[in-house]
């Protein structure tokens, strides 16, 4: 036999050398970045849940799949899968920008096609951004917690070589630092001022507005915030049709949305499935924060007070996701209102309390007409903004990070049950998943606690 | 005497020597026969013809140029070995031979004129299985009288008036009286064997051997064990029967693939499956299946089309077979027609089936269940009447569904298969056709298969042999999902709370349970259908070159196509919020294969001898797949794509490896002591990078047949032989481009195509490498024991491992070639006629034993691996269970504990304070089968015990079943009768099972692996007991028919399990987990076999 006949090339894959050598290409490899935060194990389903399950917002009916069971319970464990998954999907985005990345920076293009690479590339890294920030809040606490952010954080690549890794954990400080400087590079080589479920100028600068709220550097956050809201590319959507922001794709609030098409079959493992009534329903919104809503707030309508087949026969089931179980609703991360609320936030504790209560209102106003005028000061007014907060962005995977970061207690409601839990808690953050400490010789410590 | 129709050395005395230079050939061959001790078969008629011959022909010669110099003295004379030590000689028709036919009449007539008193018998001699039997002699007792048969093992005989005995006698075969009536005319005479001699001509690889000159270890598998029986594939039923080789089931569905394992699991992430080579063919074999989670392409092979099954074991039997040999062979032969009359054989069976499940495992009625609940809410301090209130409120007391019954019922089997075969002196052949159908006692699951059968052989002239084999198989499977899917009836099962009904009282489903997947409802309304096809061809070519050199050419083509649909109904189930679904599969997968031998014996001298076998082969296997998918159906009943509106994924996909190989192998024999056996094979994988895709696999084998030293002579002993070998054998079960780095497409986003990074490249991954080193002795003494001790210890290096990687690098693990394994054990397999009384009782035993110790001895960077409720580190083995311990329930509040660990001296109630640790192995110590056969006239009666121990199985949904009140109403929250028959209920009760509370989250979380579900394994069976009874041979000619058995059959009829505890049945697969899968079932069935 000749060699030729032992020489077959795969008909499914490409060789990864050969993945970006032209525009067309790179696309190919930057769709396969933004599918990666489709999968049900990120933005698909765990990234909305967790952090709205150890908290107040969500929690598990009495009739459930089991699924998240530990994080509605407080008692998650280093082999816990949903953290592994996290932190896997989190590194696919990030090794596949930064894949990505390396490999449009090497084409050498001009004009139009330049153009269109520079777009591509910055939303590269953006997507990188993105994914070390939900890894950092995630697996590491926050910023604040230790005074020079030396606390640890996640590993992060900055670059790709032929053989595999096993990197050592940055601190707290070093993500973030790293997360701006990529979403820097992002700005300055994107061209789209918008795009429909893509990363554009405006995305990129609102999670730089939200990453700066983190950082706890205030005035950048109000700065960035400022900038989006100004542009006016977006605007806020009135109560009477504050249905839309969930039925429609692409609503005029909303700067980044992950597209989901029938075609992107999760199944019964989707995010819609997993809250819709003709679903799981596993998860149910608490009474505390249906009392919050007034009956006039349109954000009420957002959770329906309906019977659950064989459990709770009063139970609240989320309406943020009108498809449901069709699994085809698109998946909201960055959204205008957040930007009025971190700026309102940042506001109050850089002592503007006025420029503050100007954007509290104007949201609460617009949810709500019959809302009544808000005129709080100091902690009060930071209270009130993070509740307006909690009304306006749950179950949409904030609420343990905003409490957190502000130091405070969390509240983990369960239901029937309710468990206190006090800040700083070790157990706040995930548990570096026990697969990666076991492969990577270099994660020596598991978080405390774990 | 020289007067015999045909000759044979048992009839005949040396004759004197010849000097002349013309003599007759039976002459020269009973001289031949005297010198070598050699047996030739010839018609009488070619006895008579005139041959030439010198003194010298014989003098310091070997029987090879003895015989090769009678040949080209004389062409016309063709010699043909048969087997060791036995040949037949053909006259070519020519002008000279042609003269005889006179001589031949005339010796008739004078035979009839000198028994005219007497009458005629005549008959036809056949062995067990159906063979007929040449050179058979019969002799009438008590007088120097007799015959042998002719080719086509028939005989005439005249013998005096009145009852006469027939002593039937053949090397190899059990001697036979039988007995004739004073008016029997007509008889058939069906030869035993005797006990497994070195005599036996072995299937081995590229050829066959007797198994006197083996070096290697190999099993023949006694065919009687694999036919008739009412299992899918032949690879089911060689569990018990062979030692060194573990089948343990998987699954019941019908038709799966079961584990097959020849000595231990060979490999971590490479595959660990022997190699099928079916007429010389390797054939692909398991799941080729997107919808069945077990499938088996081979099971359509019809176990009634094999003639012979070998099962190779070491380096000297397998390394011929290089890159794919590591993880043994398993050769099998299908039949060949037999020239003579054409011969029909017919099995015909019907049976039934029964789920085997202990009492003490049955689901909880609905009081129990209700029981444990208040008693859960009594537990966290409410009083018994608000705990009552509370549950019996919310349950309807009233219904009491057995859902054991519903998932259940009684299966049915039936099989039928019919053969014909027979040829002339140029051309034979064999065609059957079979049809197996079996209805699961499961509801849904069924299996069906219709194969069909056709082999010709044909010699075209003497040199020149043309074979051709066709065979065709169509399987249809009705599966379910297992494991934890809710499609699961299995799950369903045993999950469900028994106060739900079936049907709602209108009639409809209950589809207020298991999230909608009513299991009987998505039985009835759903479609989940695999088809299996498959054709195997082969055409084959044989030239004798010269009379020890000939050339084999073979050419052969297995095409599987798995064509498959499944349909969700748009009611409940997976497709109700999308109005139904619909996905259709199609995967074909073609492997052709080239192979080219050239065979060469050279006779040295009456001593030395060395066989040559030189050969190449190509072989290339590719699949293709298709799958669409749509959803949202119009009509109901209408379930195919084109009814759907929504068309939701569509995709193909193409995957190919191949193979190039080279090889030799030479056998050296000295006299008939020693033997030397050397194979080298070079073999080219596409499945490697370049620079290291070729490798050199090779073995070198040993033996010595003590018992035909001088030393030896008169002793008790009648076989001993020793054997030793060792050798170098592949494995490259791997997928088809692990070595590359690549981007995977399909990471698809908004409508536009997308690829992510998926697989890390390792440019230098190679072949995993197998060592084998085996010794064994094979021993037959006092004529009726028999059997084989063997040691092996194979070593595997360069192991094909997954290695775990940092999260870090977008991916978790890359195939290196790390770490060794090793598999070591003994293997003892003893057979002994206990009782054999001519005409009376019969008694034999068989009895396998095999050992393993499988132990891994270097993985990456010493890095233990932990996968799921496994761990494999260095010195462990590879099964080696791993979770925190269970240390039972604290008798003072009912609270489960757990050892802290390893050292098992703390407990704590806390889960999240006990730490994993070793539990012990899924793979068992050693396993046995033990099969006794009795006979008494014609009736036969013959079991089968299987003994599996010391291994250990989890039950991975125990925990579930164990909820201990955490799953409160959840209507999938049924529990286990262990726990209602042992919980905890006041303190100082004494038990393993903690007590119920309500919502619990000390115990009964389904995140709590632990000893607590893990059991012995330990267990004994029953598996087959027949009891047959052969027709007389008065009824058989009164129906002329040749022989027909009637017989009663069971499977699994009786099983013995050492851990009452285990919750289900003990045979759970070799990784011993169980996965709520079909349970396995209890079989009877009744079968006619009768050939004509």
């Amino acid at each position: 036999c000749s060699e030729s006949f032992l020489e077959i090339q795969p008909e499914q894959s490409v060789a990864t050398e050969t993945a970006v050598t032209d525009v067309k290409t790179l696309q190919t490899a930057l769709n396969g970045v933004y599918s990666k935060l489709q999968q049900n194990g990120y933005y698909g389903r765990t990234a909305y849940v967790i952090p709205e399950l150890m908290a107040d917002n969500l929690f598990l009916s009495l009739r459930n799949t089991g699924r998240y069971l530990d994080y509605n319970n407080f008692v998650v464990r280093e082999q816990d899968s949903y953290a592994d998954d996290l932190w896997n999907a989190g590194y696919e985005v990030i090794i596949n920008a930064s894949r990505a990345i390396q490999g449009g920076e090497q084409l050498s293009l001009a004009g139009d096609q330049l153009a269109e690479a520079n777009q591509m590339v910055g939303e590269a890294y953006a997507l990188r951004a993105l994914a070390l920030f939900d890894l950092t809040r995630f697996f590491g606490q926050s910023y604040n917690f230790t005074a020079d952010a030396s606390h640890p954080g996640v590993p992060a690549i900055a670059s790709i070589g032929d053989d595999p890794i096993s990197p050592a954990r940055n601190t707290v400080k070093q993500d973030y630092d790293l997360i701006i400087s990529d979403l820097s590079k992002a700005l300055s080589l994107m061209n789209k001022q918008t795009a429909q479920g893509t990363f554009s100028i405006n995305s990129a600068k609102a999670l730089l507005s939200r990453v700066y709220l983190y950082t706890e550097q205030n005035e950048l956050a109000a700065q960035y915030a400022t900038e989006v809201i100004e542009s006016g590319r977006y605007s806020l959507l009135d109560a009477a049709s504050y249905s839309s922001l969930w039925a429609d794709d692409f609503s005029q609030e909303v700067l980044f949305e992950i597209v989901y098409s029938v075609v992107d079959n999760e199944g019964s493992n989707s995010l819609g499935h997993f809250f819709a009534l003709a679903g799981y329903a596993d998860a149910l919104a608490t009474e505390s924060l249906y009392a919050l809503y007034e009956e006039s707030d349109s954000r009420k309508t957002a959770i329906l007070r309906t019977a659950k087949q064989g459990a709770e026969s009063n139970a609240l089931v989320i309406n943020k996701f009108p498809e449901g179980a069709l699994e085809t609703d698109n998946i909201k991360i960055i959204r205008l209102a957040e930007l009025y609320l971190n700026r309102a936030e940042a506001y109050a504790k850089t002592s503007q309390e006025a420029l503050a209560l100007a954007d509290l209102n104007l949201l609460a106003q617009m949810r709500d007409p019959q809302a009544e005028v808000i005129s709080l000061q100091g902690e009060a007014l930071l209270d009130r903004i993070l509740e307006e907060r909690r009304k306006e962005l749950a179950f949409e995977g904030h609420r343990l990070f905003d409490l957190s970061r502000n130091k405070r207690g969390v509240t983990i409601d369960q239901g029937d049950a309710v468990i206190q839990a006090a800040y700083p808690n070790d157990r706040f953050i995930l548990p570096i998943p026990l697969n990666e400490l076991n492969a990577n010789p270099n994660i020596n410590d598991q978080n405390p606690g774990y | 005497s020289p007067q015999a129709l045909l000759s044979y050395n048992d009839q005949v005395n040396a004759a004197p020597s010849t000097t002349g230079r013309s003599v007759t050939l039976s002459s020269l061959l009973q001289q031949v026969e005297g010198e070598f001790g050699v047996s030739f078969l010839y018609k009488d008629k070619i006895g008579t013809a005139a041959v030439l011959t010198d003194d010298s022909q014989m003098e310091g010669r070997s029987l090879g140029e003895v015989l090769k110099g009678i040949h080209s003295t004389n062409p016309q004379v063709v010699f043909k070995r048969i087997k060791d030590n036995f040949y037949t000689v053909k006259v070519e028709e020519s002008p000279a031979a042609m003269s005889s036919p006179t001589l031949m009449r005339s010796t008739s007539s004078r035979a009839i004129a000198t028994v005219k008193a007497a009458r005629e018998v005549s008959g036809e001699v056949r062995t067990a299985d159906g063979e007929t039997l040449p050179g058979v002699s019969l002799m009438i007792k008590g007088t120097t009288k007799g015959t042998v048969t002719d080719l086509d093992g028939r005989f005439s005989l005249s013998v005096p008036e009145g009852p006469v005995t027939l002593v039937v006698s053949f090397v190899g075969y059990k001697k036979k009286e039988i007995a004739l009536s004073a008016d029997q005319r007509q008889v058939a005479i069906v030869m035993d064997n005797d006990v497994q001699s070195l005599d036996e001509v072995v299937v081995v690889a590229y050829g066959e051997q007797t198994r006197a000159s083996f070096t290697g270890s190999a099993v023949d598998v006694n065919m009687d064990k694999v036919q008739g029986a009412p299992r899918a594939s032949f690879q089911e039923s060689l569990q018990g029967n062979i030692a060194g080789v573990q089948s343990a089931a998987p699954s019941g569905q019908p038709g799966y693939a079961p584990n097959i394992r020849i000595r231990g699991v060979g490999s971590i992430n490479a595959s660990s499956d022997p190699l099928y080579v079916i007429d010389g063919i390797p054939v692909v074999a398991g799941n080729i299946s997107q919808i069945a989670t077990s499938s088996n392409t081979i099971a359509g092979l019809n176990p009634n089309d094999i003639a012979s099954m070998t099962v190779l074991k070491d380096a000297s039997a397998t390394s011929i077979y290089g890159s794919r040999g590591a993880n043994g062979v398993i050769l099998i032969t299908t039949k060949q027609g037999k020239s003579g009359k054409t011969k029909f054989d017919v099995s015909m069976q019907r049976g039934t089936s029964q789920v085997l499940l202990d009492d003490r495992n049955r689901p909880l009625t609905t009081p129990e269940l209700a029981e444990l609940l208040v008693e859960s809410r009594v537990n966290t301090g409410e009083s018994q009447q608000l705990a009552e209130e509370y549950i019996y409120s919310r349950i309807d007391e009233n219904i009491n569904t057995n859902w054991f019954d519903v998932i259940t019922r009684d299966g049915t089997y039936q099989q039928y298969y019919i053969s014909a075969s027979g040829g002339n002196e140029k051309t034979n052949f064999y065609s059957s056709i079979g049809y197996y159908d079996q209805q699961a006692p499961v509801i849904g699951i069924d299996y069906e298969k219709l194969n069909g059968k056709v082999n010709v052989r044909h010699s075209a002239t003497d040199k020149l042999t043309l074979d051709l084999g066709l065979a065709a198989n169509t399987q249809l499977l009705h599966t379910n999902s297992e494991a934890g899917s809710a499609n699961n009836p299995i799950r369903s099962m045993f999950r469900e709370v028994p106060w739900e009904p079936v049907y709602n009282e209108d009639g409809s489903y209950n589809t207020d349970i298991l999230l909608t997947y009513n299991p009987v409802g998505l039985v009835n309304e759903n479609i989940r259908e695999t088809k299996l096809y498959n054709a195997l061809g082969n055409v084959g070519v044989k030239y004798d070159i010269l009379n020890d050199f000939s050339f084999e050419t073979k050419a052969s083509l297995d095409f599987n196509l798995a064509d498959e649909f499944q349909y969700d109904n748009p009611y409940f189930g997976e497709g109700r919020n999308d109005g139904g679904r619909g996905r259709a599969y199609t995967n074909m997968v073609v492997n052709w294969n080239v192979t080219n031998l050239l065979k060469y014996r050279w006779i040295m001298d009456d001593k030395n001898t060395i066989n040559f076998t030189l050969g190449q082969e190509a072989q290339k296997i590719s699949a293709n797949s298709v799958f669409a998918y749509a959803s949202n159906y119009g009509a109901p009943g209408l379930t195919t794509l084109a009814n759907a509106s929504v068309k939701r994924d569509a995709s193909s996909e193409k995957t190919a490896s191949s193979i190039t190989s080279y090889f030799l192998s030479a056998n050296y024999s000295y006299t008939d002591r020693y033997y030397l056996n050397v194979t080298g094979r070079r073999d080219g994988s596409s499945r490697f990078g370049s620079s290291v895709r070729y490798a050199n696999f090779g073995s070198v084998g040993l033996g010595w047949n003590i018992h035909k030293e001088a030393f030896m002579e008169s002793s008790w002993v009648d076989e001993l032989k020793l054997r030793a070998s060792y050798g170098i054998n592949g494995n490259q079960g791997i997928g088809d481009f692990e070595s590359r780095g690549l981007y995977n497409t399909g990471n698809d986003y908004n409508g536009s195509p997308g690829y992510a990074y998926s697989q890390q490249s390792n440019p230098f991954l190679t072949w995993e490498k197998n060592k084998p080193m085996n010794i064994g002795l094979d021993f037959r003494i006092v004529k009726s024991i028999s059997g084989t001790i063997e040691y092996y210890n194979r070593v595997t290096s360069d192991l094909l491992l997954n290695v775990p990687i940092s999260g870090t690098n977008g991916i978790t693990s890359y195939m290196a070639n790390i770490g060794e394994m090793q598999n070591r054990g003994w293997e003892l397999s003893l057979s002994s006629v206990n009782i054999d009384q001519p005409e009376g009782l019969f008694w034999s035993t068989d009895l396998n034993l095999t050992t393993n110790k499988n132990e891994i001895l270097q993985l990456n960077n010493d890095e233990q691996i932990i996968e799921g409720q496994y761990i494999r580190r260095e010195g462990g083995d590879y099964y080696s269970f791993y979770m925190p311990g269970y240390a039972g329930v604290d008798a003072a509040n009912g609270d489960a504990l757990w050892f802290t660990d390893a050292s098992e001296t703390e407990t704590t109630n806390d889960y999240k304070l006990a730490d994993p640790y070793e539990q012990g192995s899924a793979l068992p110590k050693f396993f046995a089968g033990l099969t006794n056969n009795f006979a008494y006239k014609n009736f036969n009666l013959s079991f089968l015990f299987y003994l599996n121990y010391g291994n250990k199985v989890y039950d991975y949904w125990g925990r579930y079943l164990a909820s201990d009140g955490s799953a409160e109403l959840n209507d999938r929250g049924n529990m286990s009768r262990k726990i209602y028959d042992r919980r905890w209920q006041e303190p100082g009760d004494v038990t393993d099972v903690p007590k119920m509370v309500w919502g619990n989250t000390q115990s009964g979380s389904s995140a709590q692996h632990s000893t607590r579900f893990l059991y012995d394994g330990t267990y004994i069976r029953l598996r087959d007991i027949t009891l047959s009874y052969n027709l007389p041979s008065a009824v058989l000619s009164k129906l002329k028919i040749s022989n027909a058995k009637i017989y009663l059959r069971g499977n699994n009829v009786w099983t013995w399990v050492k851990d009452k505890n285990l919750e289900s049945d003990p045979e759970v697969g070799i990784a011993g987990m169980t996965d709520l899968r079909i349970p396995t079932s209890r079989q009877y069935l009744l079968g006619i076999d009768f050939s004509f």
